[in-house]
């Protein structure tokens, strides 16, 4: 037990506010310490000397000099209405009065602007830029070449970007209680499968985002899934997806690959940064997707779990989108593991009949 | 004088008005002195709480008087701090001279309990609850000198009793160490 932890229960143990255990833990750590021992008996010492302070009495006029107060009506707002202003206190009024109206008039102005000015042009010379059209007939072309590719799994909903900014709010919360349920049972995930599929059954009741990546396994062990190249087209319509799951894409005025991140590869992930862009939208403050991403821990415990969300040959964890408040562009980054294989039925393992055959039993 | 309608009082509630005032005032004031550091201020701050009390005397629950005055005195004595910070400043200096060293030479070797009782002891003790910082000293006041509860302390000082707990800790500690320094403890 350390001594200055000690100390301070010392302090509550003065005034009989520490559990009996605990102070039984604490008494026994002071007879032991010198120093906790000399620290308890000054505080005992100086407590009584407090106790001997002296008592402020009032005067005796006191009781008097209040009733005389309230009888000539001091504090009340008859008096008070009645008490002249002084100019310093006009003045200083005035200002603040001022200031407030100066403030309001340039937060109504900063709300009536309009945000969809031109985007700056602040992109790499790599930039693959893939406006709407283009995205849209490139989904076209990919789902003639793969009817079974992989549907959204967030139906489109049409409305407008403030509901949107509050699904992804109620969204937010629901990653983060997903997160910290994955937390909590860390050490019951790394028992075996059945667990797994347990936390993921829970974890997709919960996490809209996550839901996809259910049907997205499901694909992958039917070998539904279809792979798409290059990988720049594949990161588009994972980010495409990403919006189309928080309902963004309906308002989406560009999308652009910015670059591909290779030196985060730690894991075998790469991460690729994508900027776009949503007219007239007002970001909330703060506001950033993808928590589970973003946490070391978890994504240990996402790679364990094969939490992996493999839309069209890039395995995608859940993304980081960041809202910049004010800003014409928003960013988006995705971590992928690219040319991932496609996945293969388990062989059988050999011998697996031998182990069957029966033994011969012995006389 | 006009007569107020707020002057139109039944007798009952001028009785629980004085019974307040007899119960609380010395105990406020107490707090109210040591905060400021001034009789005379003290005393004012103390009718003004009464005064505070008796306009909103119906909105206030009978258990719930003491730290309801404790609290508009805390706010009455950190709004005087703070409009005299400028002022304290200014006369530190001048004031700096005039402290003397408050070690009483006959109480070496005198137990601390006795040499409290002396009236240096008790100036040096009253000079080292001033000197612990308003946070601080708030707590220290509440919980040790008035000895309120952590839960009616951090009702009126408006902080969780956490952080009420930790304040008065550290405003032991510091206590401790300036009252070591001026009587061996």
């Amino acid at each position: 037990m350390s001594c200055s932890r000690n100390q301070v229960d010392l302090s509550r143990c003065l005034d009989g506010r520490l559990p009996g255990t605990r102070r039984a833990e604490v008494m026994a750590h002071v007879d032991k310490c010198p120093k906790c021992n000399q620290v308890w008996e000054e505080m005992q010492t100086t407590q009584s000397l407090v106790f001997g302070l002296k008592q402020h009495q009032v005067t005796r006029s006191f009781r008097d000099d209040v009733w005389e107060r309230i009888h000539s009506g001091e504090g009340s707002p008859e008096i008070l209405l009645q008490e002249p202003i002084t100019t310093l206190t006009k003045v200083r009024y005035g200002l603040i009065g001022a200031a407030a109206a100066a403030a309001f008039l340039f937060g109504v102005n900063l709300l009536t602007t309009d945000n969809s000015s031109p985007i700056e042009n602040t992109r790499d010379p790599e930039v693959v830029e893939l406006n709407r059209d283009t995205l849209d007939n490139e989904t076209k072309d990919n789902t003639e070449k793969a009817p079974n590719a992989i549907e959204s799994p967030v139906e489109l909903v049409s409305g407008d970007l403030a509901a949107a900014a509050h699904l992804a709010t109620q969204a937010i919360a629901k990653v983060a209680s997903a997160a910290n349920r994955l937390k909590i049972r860390k050490p019951v995930i790394l028992r075996g499968k059945t667990d797994n599929q347990q936390l993921w059954q829970e974890v997709s009741q919960d996490v809209q985002t996550i839901d996809g990546g259910l049907h997205v396994l499901d694909s992958l062990q039917r070998n539904q899934l279809v792979r798409l190249e290059p990988i720049s087209r594949a990161c588009m319509e994972a980010a495409r997806n990403t919006l189309k799951t928080y309902r963004f894409d309906q308002h989406l005025q560009s999308i652009n690959l910015v670059r591909t991140l290779d030196e985060c590869s730690l894991d075998g992930l790469a991460k690729v940064q994508v900027t776009f862009s949503l007219p007239q939208f007002q970001a909330p403050q703060g506001l950033l997707f993808g928590i589970i991403a973003d946490d070391p821990v978890l994504r240990d415990i996402l790679t364990q779990l094969e939490i992996l969300r493999p839309q069209g040959g890039v395995l995608v964890l859940p993304p980081m989108i960041q809202f910049v408040p004010g800003a014409a562009q928003h960013n988006m980054i995705l971590r992928i593991r690219p040319n991932m294989p496609p996945p293969q039925a388990k062989p059988k393992p050999v011998g697996a009949e031998k182990t069957l055959r029966k033994r011969p039993r012995k006389k | 004088m006009p007569h107020l309608p707020h002057t139109d009082t039944d007798a009952l509630q001028t009785v629980a008005f004085n019974r307040v005032m007899a119960e609380h005032s010395s105990a406020l004031k107490a707090f109210a002195a040591r905060m400021l550091g001034d009789e005379l201020a003290a005393e004012d701050t103390t009718q003004d709480a009464f005064l505070a009390y008796y306009r909103h005397i119906h909105e206030v629950p009978e258990n719930a008087v003491r730290p309801w005055l404790f609290r508009v005195t805390r706010n009455l004595c950190l709004d005087q701090l703070r409009r005299r910070k400028f002022k304290l400043r200014l006369f530190r200096d001048m004031q700096r001279d005039d402290d003397f060293e408050l070690v009483p030479a006959d109480v070496k070797g005198t137990r601390p309990d006795e040499a409290a009782h002396t009236e240096e002891a008790r100036a040096a003790i009253e000079k080292a609850i001033e000197n612990l910082p308003p946070r601080f000293r708030e707590a220290f006041l509440l919980c040790e000198v008035q000895g309120l509860s952590y839960e009616e302390a951090s009702g009126i000082m408006g902080c969780p009793v956490k952080t009420v707990s930790t304040r008065l800790f550290r405003a032991r500690q510091r206590f401790r160490t300036a009252v070591a320094n001026i009587i061996k403890v």
